[in-house]
């Protein structure tokens, strides 16, 4: 039997804030099921980090920053300097999109603001610590579809209402699914992230059998939109739900400031440096499949992520080298091995040494270690 | 124009609605709602499936039609993902326009709050095939949405096939004016309470239907 080609799309965090648990909820799940998948199916991993420079969210934040901050020294700014800027952005008054056009047209070129530059740099160390199986998440395949090509495309298939000719939104027509229209490029023809989103994810859709999306709750409704236009092409498609972490007992976006204490640079000056980076990017990954769970029910607290970290320290000094086992078995009749169940199986008290043995290898083999086919 | 003239058309269209001459707009009525589902302002499916629309109610469904000062909500959507439940009345000929309903008020289909109300730029002026004699209306576009143009338009041809002034399948010339200022009897006429777009309070023609 031939690999499955699976897509794997996470939704991309923007480089305009720090890196919070809610994101990394997301990331490293799709991390540890890109490694066990890679097994035994030909994986594409599509994340861009920059792929939503011209939304508002970032093209906003770049604007501000000049405009408030044009003397700005961003190599020499830290995560949490550029987190408090954001949270400043935030608090301001939004500017009109005619005001974003020109740096809207600036990120098209492929123009990124320093600020964002020096970000992900920090966050590639960051990946590195977590043992992020390609940290500076390189791209493959083909450029992404210029957004008219998209539009003409998606309306063709009857898969969008298309009022660019006449002064009108462009909608993601879903409604046979039950879904409402969704608007995503404005009257003024600003596009937003699903737009850029579908604009990477159609033209690799030829080549693959099944499209993984992941998102938080907050996106679902939007999520549940693009799975069903995805779908319209002919290729299978599963969304994974990974909940937001609450932080001091409340759920909110990095816009708000919250995740003092909690960046990946703070919570590894505590823990990476006591129990070693792979028990710390282990046991970041134990503590949010399998301590907190698919709900958003308890706050992320440094003791308890100690205890993870601790437990995961333990099972790599126990691990012993045993035959390498296919993981196949674990996807059941998926193409794709979910990630809880991967941590519900290395967790698991009757689990097979064997398979123990190559879980912790594949999960917590080196970053950019790709050669991990097994003999399944 | 005359104000007598513009009075008169808008108490003949109240008379038709109410059954009495004097009688105001009674916002209270029951009423129905037709919704029509569009890609995009298409002039000429909308003149063709408007008749055909008209044409196609029954006696009863004309008559409730024409006590209830029927509303018609046009909508962004797509005909062809219309679930089978809501199968249109009809489609308008090119497939970007389809009409259901009526349907009580309050009692639209569920589909209704997952489409979004029209919005953008007045279409083109048209020429509208068909068949006979020719027939002109002209729409007064001075401050007109998109989407009172097309209720403005729907209504004017709908009213006028169900008051046997029209035949369904006329050819139309769609024209655009700022203000309509004829002193011609219309076949049909769309003469609502002022104002209009301008402070006068006198009755204001929004179309004008009149044999070319």
């Amino acid at each position: 039997m031939s690999r499955p080609r699976v897509l794997l799309a996470p939704v991309t965090v923007s480089p305009t804030k720090p890196l919070t648990p809610s994101h990394l909820k997301v990331l490293l799940p799709m991390d540890m099921l890109h490694r066990a998948t890679a097994t035994f199916a030909e994986v594409t991993h599509v994340y861009t980090p920059l792929a939503h420079a011209g939304s508002r969210q970032v093209a906003g934040f770049w604007e501000y920053l000049d405009r408030v901050h044009p003397g700005l020294d961003a190599p020499a700014c830290s995560e949490e300097r550029i987190g408090e800027l954001y949270t400043e952005f935030q608090r301001g008054e939004p500017v009109s999109n005619a005001a974003l056009a020109p740096v809207v047209a600036r990120a098209a070129e492929g123009w990124a603001h320093p600020v964002s530059v020096r970000l992900l740099d920090l966050w590639a160390r960051h990946y590195r610590t977590l043992g992020m199986r390609d940290p500076s998440f390189g791209r493959t395949g083909p450029a992404p579809m210029a957004v008219d090509d998209l539009v003409d495309e998606l309306a063709v298939r009857h898969l969008a209402i298309d009022g660019r000719s006449f002064g009108a939104p462009v909608y993601l027509d879903a409604t046979s699914a039950g879904l409402p229209l969704r608007m995503v490029v404005g009257a003024d023809g600003h596009a937003n992230y699903l737009v850029t989103t579908l604009c990477e994810l159609v033209p690799l859709l030829a080549g693959h059998d099944h499209v993984v999306l992941a998102h938080d709750p907050e996106l679902r409704a939007d999520y549940r939109t693009v799975a069903h236009v995805l779908g319209a092409f002919g290729v299978g498609v599963s969304r994974l739900e990974f909940a937001r972490v609450p932080l001091n007992g409340s759920v909110r976006s990095a816009r708000h400031g919250d995740w003092r204490g909690y960046t990946v640079g703070a919570l590894a000056h505590g823990f990476a440096d006591e129990y070693g980076e792979a028990a710390f990017a282990l046991g970041y990954r134990l503590y949010l499949l399998a301590g907190l769970g698919r709900t958003a029910g308890a706050s992320f607290t440094h003791d308890r992520f100690r205890r993870w970290v601790r437990r995961a320290a333990g099972l790599l000094d126990q691990a012993r080298p045993g035959e390498r086992v296919s993981l196949a078995p674990l996807a059941g009749r998926s193409s794709y091995v979910d990630p809880f169940r991967l941590a519900a199986t290395v967790l698991g008290r009757d689990t097979d040494p064997d398979l123990l043995a190559t879980l912790l290898d594949v999960l917590a083999g080196p970053t950019g270690r790709v050669s991990l086919d097994t003999a399944a | 124009m005359t104000r007598a003239l513009l009075t008169g058309l808008l108490a003949e269209r109240a008379e038709w609605v109410t059954g009495r001459p004097d009688a105001e707009p009674d916002r209270d009525a029951v009423e129905s709602t037709v919704l029509v589902l569009l890609r995009s302002p298409d002039v000429a499916g909308l003149v063709r499936g408007a008749c055909a629309f008209a044409a196609s109610l029954d006696e009863q469904e004309a008559g409730a039609w024409r006590r209830s000062w029927t509303r018609t909500r046009f909508l962004f959507g797509d005909p062809a993902n219309l679930p089978e439940r809501n199968r249109p009345r009809f489609v308008a000929p090119g497939g970007s326009t389809a009409w259901l309903g009526p349907y009580p008020s309050g009692r639209l289909p569920g589909l209704s709050r997952l489409l979004k109300p029209v919005t953008g730029d007045l279409p083109a002026e048209r020429d509208v095939p068909g068949t006979g004699a020719p027939y002109l209306l002209r729409v007064a576009v001075a401050g007109l949405t998109l989407a009172d143009y097309l209720v403005h338009v729907h209504h004017t041809l709908a009213e006028a096939v169900l008051l046997g002034r029209l035949p369904p399948y006329a050819r139309v010339r769609v024209r655009h004016e700022p203000t309509i200022a004829s002193v011609r009897q219309p076949v049909h006429a769309r003469v609502l309470p002022g104002p209009g777009p301008g402070a006068d309070a006198d009755p204001y023609p929004y179309t004008w239907l009149t044999a070319a």
